[in-house]
């Protein structure tokens, strides 16, 4: 190969290398399968592309035969890459999805907030999230507690203030007896727990919140959910 | 290839070749998460994957990878790798995935990855080059397990693994060991005795 062609062989070389670490880039991060068949045409264009280009400057037909096999080769490498990635990113989707989910529950029940930062015990399991603005101020806490229900654990997500009052609670899981503790997910039982402190997270007549009626185990379980976690944080802060 | 040999090279993987102790390979990652025994196997479990995984595949491609793109292609199998382990630990063990950190994708550029890619399995058929990544990832786990077991004991007075108390001393935790400087303090300590023992 002379050296003109031996430029434009590293350069359709280049091409598929930049392509190829982009898509990589992209897949692993954004990916649907969809966008992997997308890739793979648009690599195997790139693919097309630069051997036209090597086409039109080699010389033999030895040095073209070598050329395309590298390209073709590099190509097949990382379209099998890139569907290994997208295959496991199938499988992991919904669990790493699962995480993101809190953090859009977070930012609803708390709208000043953009950053939420774990705060770690030592097996390094989250204990509750410290809540940030935009201009980094620590402004409260979010939180996730569990409590059992009446038919099952109750999911509870918090986001309680500096003064360790509730902002907002909204229930994440839960499998209470339809029609009755499933109540707990109406607004008209969440919207009492937002202002109120510690000492009052009780059912009424000890506390501020009004159980739903004929679902007072499920209301308590929210209630001691909230208040079990926010003097725990209280504790710790 | 005998029985003796296969031995031969996952042994020299823990012992004469120790990647991080005698090659001073991917002392990055052995500074930065050796803080605790947990850790370190967390992240020599990642690293023992990758480079079993990637001298399979690279010494099965051995003979149709071309060689102008080598290099490129042994990142893209390496890459692919981490990034499969990233997602799954991402998914199924949040909590190690969140201690790792920026390390668990660093092992792209591990050295010591891209080194057995290079120096080994693109030379040698797929068995043996398993059993020298196995035997590498498990040198490099090693290395890490004993740094970190080290720190963690002077720093914390305690071993803990699996939410258990392995071993408890009656010693002033000295926070230094846990913190960066401590690292350096532990592998040049190390190394200087491997250096000693050796010149024997």
């Amino acid at each position: 190969m002379n050296g003109e062609g031996l430029r434009h062989y590293h350069r359709s070389l280049i091409f598929g290398l930049v392509g190829a670490i982009i898509s990589i880039f992209l897949v692993s991060y954004y990916s649907r399968a969809i966008m992997v068949v997308g890739f793979g045409v648009f690599l195997i264009f790139l693919g097309v592309l630069s051997s036209l280009y090597v086409i039109r400057q080699c010389l033999s037909s030895d040095e073209l035969r070598g050329a395309m096999g590298t390209i073709a080769r590099f190509t097949l490498i990382i379209m099998v890459a890139t569907s290994t990635l997208a295959i496991t990113h199938e499988v992991t989707e919904m669990h790493i999805a699962a995480a993101n989910e809190l953090e859009l529950a977070f930012s609803e029940l708390m709208p000043g907030a953009t950053r939420f930062m774990p705060v770690l015990d030592r097996d390094n399991e989250v204990i509750y999230y410290e809540a940030f603005d935009d201009e980094g101020m620590l402004i409260g806490y979010a939180f996730v507690s569990v409590k059992d229900g009446y038919a099952g654990p109750i999911e509870v997500a918090g986001a309680i203030d500096l003064n360790y009052r509730v902002v907002a609670i909204t229930i994440m899981r839960q499998t209470e007896t339809p029609g009755l503790g499933d109540k707990i997910t109406t607004p008209q039982f969440l919207d009492q727990f937002t202002n109120v402190t510690v000492e009052e997270l009780h059912l009424s007549p000890h506390g501020e919140i009004d159980a739903i009626t004929g679902a007072t185990i499920s209301s308590q379980a929210v209630v001691d959910a909230i208040r079990e976690k926010t003097m725990e944080i209280e504790a710790m802060t | 290839m005998s029985e003796k040999s296969y031995a031969h090279e996952f042994k020299k993987g823990v012992l004469k070749d120790n990647p991080v102790l005698c090659l001073l390979l991917g002392l990055c990652p052995a500074l930065a998460v050796s803080t605790s025994i947990e850790l370190a196997l967390g992240m020599g479990a990642a690293v023992i994957f990758v480079l079993t995984a990637s001298n399979l595949i690279i010494s099965l491609l051995r003979g149709q990878i071309p060689v102008t793109v080598r290099i490129p292609s042994f990142i893209v199998v390496i890459a692919t790798f981490v990034t499969v382990v990233d997602m799954t630990m991402l998914a199924f063990l949040p909590p190690l995935h969140r201690a790792l950190g920026i390390y668990l994708p660093l092992i792209v550029v591990n050295c010591i990855v891209l080194g057995r890619a290079e120096v080994f399995a693109s030379r040698n058929p797929p068995a043996i080059s398993v059993v020298d990544g196995l035997g590498m990832g498990t040198g490099f786990t090693l290395a890490l397990m004993l740094i970190g077991g080290i720190r963690e004991l002077f720093g914390t007075g305690e071993i803990f693994f699996m939410g258990h108390t392995l071993l408890q001393v009656n010693i002033e935790p000295a926070m230094l060991m846990i913190l960066p400087p401590g690292a350096f303090f532990v592998i040049g300590l190390l190394l200087g005795l491997i250096n000693l023992l050796r010149d024997r």
